[in-house]
């Protein structure tokens, strides 16, 4: 039986085996790195930090598909999935002769690391190889609210904005699931929460459909590709968007559905400044798909990924071909500047931590824990 | 709507169509046949691969489709021979592993590929016939209604209980106990996790459900070192005909469960488990005949089997018809599609006929062609029936505790298995039935989950007022009263004929035995209903060593309850409260008849007993077990997972076995062991094994 099934996949397994020599040891004549001797017949693994079949995930393993032709050595890739604070320890602890890459949907997960008890990681001191430039996120209405966007639910009172998120304390209240009473606060707008055991863009698209709420948020590009008839047929509405990529709205919009407005066009002019310190919190942190490595990964080694992940998102084949399947344009931020955003992000983030958890605390008392 | 056949039927020219289909089909027998790998891990793997590799976006979603839809057709090949239980095959391994043991392995394996055929052939029919009109009932079905579905499971959790009822239900609330474990959803109480960081994302469901049945299962029939298919058993080829004749002789029974199958998987949020459950439930309530369900029944085994091939073209319902996926797997599958340009919902049969003609085409050709190579090679696969068990044990148990580990990826894992395999041998050695327990841990969440988040949305007077929940409701109390009444009746009668004697020396089937002699608990029960005198004598108060498992589940029980007394809101303390209170109250029961009625018998119980009990050279044998148990614990932690079955597989022969022949048997289970550790699991999940002391990771 199992003779069967190793044949069947055992093409799969090609290029695994893994050699034990270090960067320090793959040395040319000069003493200079020999990226091509180092990569040779080994195989980076890349521990992809959310579930299979997630947004990341995919994007994370089709990345993984065309690495290995722009790198030295034409080494083997396996992504694999953790959990993400122990997928991310495992990573900074990562010895210097593994190759560790770890995967995030964006870099608020990195920062948050900062007040997560279980991290046994410092987000500063890992080495990014990248990032794409994050999605902009969503707000999707009810068509049964007789909206045109998000700002006209300002004082909305009946029917009351419902909305549901799964959050298991005031710590878990982040995204839109922190954006949502800050939103009802600022627009004094009545708003229900609703408390769900699953809120993955599948249960609450569901939850959509059936009027059990009538607001949700999500990834941009995600909720255009799957929401796309909804949107057409008018049962949803593109309320806003934000946390905007560089260049504006690049996703395809089906026909007939207008641009949805920016929120922070339609947020009140008083709360303008708290809107702005809330990026940390509400949005991706000036990255999405981001990759990383511990720091005790021999800086050469991370020159030369970051040099393939470059040349990766440099060529013009994969590109289309990774936009057409995401139906967006792909912006990637290379390594030293994704390690700048992670700083400038992190550094509001700590600097406000007490507030957010003022915010939350009281979010979790008046709206969740109900 | 047959437009969409004749379109898709169109790429059945294709050469890349049945290239691909090859490939789909074969991934999806891998899945099948081996533990831990689930549809969802390798459409991961294999997705990104599809979309850089398959330009046709009909070829590349029918790939996806064929490997989700049908990576559960072989699954209970390994259920009913080795006894190896996955999370669809419960049902599977209590009726069909009985029924092996009972020398009716290669007959049950046809009658289950004949109505799996049937199921799947089914289940095309009606995506074809519903993906246009699908969407009012599935948005028709919310939380209140999944979770009505889940009370209809706990009804059967009573049913399962039949020839030891307070047993049982002490059984079903330690299932609840069991599948609250973890922080809660919506509070954020730690439910039991002991402080275990990794039990926060709750039990590894596939470890906990290995350990209660499948690897007590395995220890007993490898101390037994017997073949698991009793001698002079027929495992020829026209025995597998005559069984496939016998599952097509029953094809309105086979239709009227792959209707239901299908229908309950076009519910997003009910799993394979439940599904497969329920529709048990539902067949034992349309049976005239009950007295054989959870004893090895034939109908039994195909009540569940036809219904877990349709659920497939059920799961598929929800996806294509509204873009909302029946289960992870298909959650991918959905991916794909938005991947390849095309949007799932109501317009797809417009937008994109041949796709969905050629995925009907696909479920029903893959099911045949899958139905075809079955019938031919079970005579080959029956053979592993004839063979000694600590042949097969060597080579399976790592395979199913690298298995466990696989499906999970965390440490928690192994001791989780240890653990719940403890649980599973004691409760199968003291005639605790299972099943319950295993029932309720998956209703657990079911029932929690979309209880709570119905009242949230609906109200609690919302909830109590839909109409389909109000029906559901009312068929939950009815097929309550209806079936334990015919339950009752159908066991008395079985006793009073039987007299109370019980062979425990029948195959497989043997019954559960306290210990010495005993009286039904089922007349127990009834008699002190009556409140009638009973006829059974009273003793001292003495303890014995079954009445150790009542005190350790009441010793569970009143930590929890103290436990479920201090988590915050009814949301998160409800179902904790009731369950421990439930385990509290039966084990309490179940003491004091053990105490007060030593001498009473147990009637048969719907779980498979230990038939290694009373054999000759039993005793021995299990030392010799334990000890190659004991090198293996050691070995994983001086050596890893990754080698320790190595050394499992060698040790195991050599001790359990005779003559020159264990010598070659570890070898070549050692070398199957390699291969799935080393080759499968190394090489192309590219595990993060757990540390060891001498070997890095």
């Amino acid at each position: 039986m199992l003779v069967a099934i190793v044949s069947l996949l055992g093409a799969a397994c090609a290029g695994s085996a893994e050699s034990t020599t270090t960067a320090s040891g793959d040395s040319g004549d000069d003493g200079s790195f020999d990226a091509e001797a180092y990569f040779e017949g080994k195989t980076i693994r890349i521990v992809i930090m959310h579930s299979v079949g997630g947004g990341t995930d995919v994007t994370t393993r089709y990345l993984a598909t065309h690495l290995p032709g722009f790198l030295p050595g034409n080494p083997g890739v396996a992504p694999t999935n953790l959990n993400f604070t122990g997928g991310t320890n495992l990573v900074y602890e990562a010895s210097e002769d593994e190759i560790l890459i770890g995967a995030t949907s964006k870099a608020q997960n990195l920062y948050a690391g900062v007040a997560d008890e279980q991290a046994a990681y410092e987000p500063l001191e890992l080495q990014l190889l990248g990032g794409l430039a994050p999605d902009s996120r969503a707000i999707i209405l009810h068509g049964n609210l007789g909206v045109d966007d998000f700002g006209d639910v300002a004082g909305q009172q009946d029917p009351p904005l419902r909305i549901a998120g799964e959050v298991a304390g005031a710590e878990e209240i982040v995204d839109e699931r922190f954006l949502f009473p800050w939103l009802c606060e600022t627009f004094e707008a009545n708003c229900e929460f609703i408390q769900v055991d699953d809120d993955g863009s599948a249960t609450l698209n569901l939850m959509m459909e059936r009027e059990e709420i009538n607001v949700t948020a999500g990834g941009l590009v995600s909720r255009v590709n799957s929401l796309g008839e909804a949107l057409t047929a008018g049962r949803f509405v593109l309320g806003a968007v934000f946390d905007v990529q560089e260049g504006g709205i690049d996703v395809e919009l089906p026909e007939g559905v207008d641009a949805p407005p920016e929120l922070k066009d339609v947020i009140p002019a008083d709360s303008m400044d708290e809107w702005e310190v809330l990026q940390p919190i509400v949005g991706n942190g000036g990255l999405s798909t981001t990759f990383y490595m511990g720091p005790n990964v021999p800086e050469e080694v991370v020159n030369v990924l970051r040099e393939g992940f470059l040349a990766l998102m440099a060529d013009e084949e994969f590109l289309e071909a990774f936009g057409e399947q995401l139906n967006t344009t792909i912006n990637f931020i290379p390594g030293p500047e994704a390690e700048e955003i992670l700083i400038e992000s992190t550094a509001i983030y700590e600097e406000n931590l007490a507030f957010y958890n003022e915010l939350q605390t009281r979010y979790w008392d008046d709206y969740w824990s109900g | 709507m047959f437009d969409a056949i004749i379109e898709g039927g169109k790429h059945l020219g294709d050469p890349a169509y049945w290239g691909v289909l090859a490939i789909g089909l074969g991934i999806a027998t891998a899945i099948s046949l081996v533990p831990g790998v689930g549809s969802t891990l390798m459409l991961g793997i294999a997705l990104p691969l599809v979309l850089v590799g398959v330009e046709e976006p009909a070829i590349g979603i029918v790939l996806l489709a064929t490997i989700t839809g049908t990576s559960n057709t072989f699954d209970s090949i390994p259920a009913q021979l080795l006894g190896i239980v996955g999370s669809g095959t419960q049902v599977t391994f209590l009726e069909g592993h009985q029924l092996t043991q009972k020398g009716l392995g290669a007959y049950s394996l046809g009658a289950v590929y004949a109505v799996s055929a049937i199921g799947g052939i089914v289940g095309a029919l009606l995506l074809l016939l519903l993906v246009p009109i699908i969407r009012p009932f599935i948005l028709s079905v919310s939380f209140g209604e999944i979770a009505m579905l889940g009370f209809f499971g706990i009804v059967m959790v009573s049913i399962l209980s039949y020839g030891a009822m307070i047993k049982g239900l002490a059984s079903g609330f330690l299932g609840l106990l069991v599948g609250i474990v973890g922080v809660h959803g919506s509070s954020g109480a730690e439910r039991l996790t002991f402080g275990v960081y990794e039990l926060g994302f709750g039990l590894p469901l596939v470890a906990t459900i290995l350990g209660l049945m499948a690897v007590p299962e395995m220890l007993d029939l490898v101390t037994s070192r017997q073949p698991v298919a009793p001698e002079g058993s027929d495992v020829s080829t026209r025995e597998v005909f005559r069984g496939f004749r016998e599952g097509l002789r029953r094809w309105k029974m086979a239709i009227r469960q792959s209707l239901f199958g299908a229908a309950f998987g076009a519910i997003p949020g009910t799993g394979a488990a439940v599904v497969t459950w329920l529709s048990y439930g539902l067949g034992i309530a349309l049976s005239k005949d009950r007295s054989e369900f959870g004893k090895g029944s034939l109908d039994g085994l195909l009540f569940a089997e036809s219904a877990e091939n349709a659920k497939e073209a059920g799961q598929a319902l929800p996806t294509l018809a509204l873009g909302i996926p029946g289960a992870t797997s298909w959650a991918l599958v959905l991916v794909g599609m938005m991947a390849y340009g095309i949007t799932p919902g109501p317009n797809i049969l417009t937008q994109h006929t041949d796709i969905v003609g050629l995925i009907i085409i696909t479920f029903a050709l893959a099911n045949l062609i899958l139905t075809v190579a079955a019938l031919s090679v079970t005579r080959q696969v029956m053979r592993l029936t004839k063979i000694p068990y600590p042949a097969i044990g060597a080579a399976i148990i790592p395979v199913v505790v690298v298995g466990a580990f696989l499906s999970d990826l965390i440490f928690v894992t192994l001791p989780v298995l240890a653990l719940f395999t403890a649980i599973g041998l004691i409760m199968k050695h003291y005639g605790w039935p299972r099943p319950p327990l295993v029932l309720a841990l998956i209703l657990a969440p079911v029932i929690e989950g979309n209880l709570f988040t119905a009242i949230a949305v609906f109200g609690p007077i919302g909830v109590i007022t839909r109409p389909l929940t109000i029906a559901l409701a009312v068929g939950v109390v009815v097929s309550a009263v209806f079936l334990n009444r015919k339950m009752r009746q159908t066991m008395q009668s079985v006793e009073g004929a039987s007299s109370g004697q019980i062979d425990p020396s029948a195959h497989g089937s043997s019954v559960q035995v306290d210990g010495n002699d005993h009286t039904s608990s089922v007349q127990v029960t009834a008699e002190l209903a009556k409140k009638s005198s009973p006829a059974l004598p009273i003793s001292r108060w003495r303890l014995h060593r079954p009445d150790v498992v009542a005190i350790g589940f009441l010793t569970i029980g009143v930590y929890a309850l103290s436990e479920a007394l201090t988590y915050p809101g009814a949301r998160a303390s409800t179902l904790p409260i009731v369950a421990a209170s439930g385990l509290t109250l039966f084990s309490l029961l179940q003491l004091f008849m053990q105490l007060r009625y030593p001498e009473r018998k147990q009637g048969e119980i719907m779980d498979i007993g230990m038939r290694t009990v009373g054999t000759e050279g039993a005793q021995v044998a299990m030392l010799k077990v334990l000890v190659t148990l004991a090198i293996y614990v050691s070995a994983i932690v001086l050596v890893g997972l990754k080698y320790a079955g190595l050394i499992f597989a060698l040790v195991l022969p050599i001790l359990l076995m005779q003559g020159r022949r264990r010598f070659i048997t570890a070898l070549v289970a050692a070398a199957l062991v390699g291969l799935f550790t080393i080759g499968i699991a190394d090489g192309l999940f590219h595990v993060f094994w757990p540390s060891s002391l001498l070997v890095s990771r």
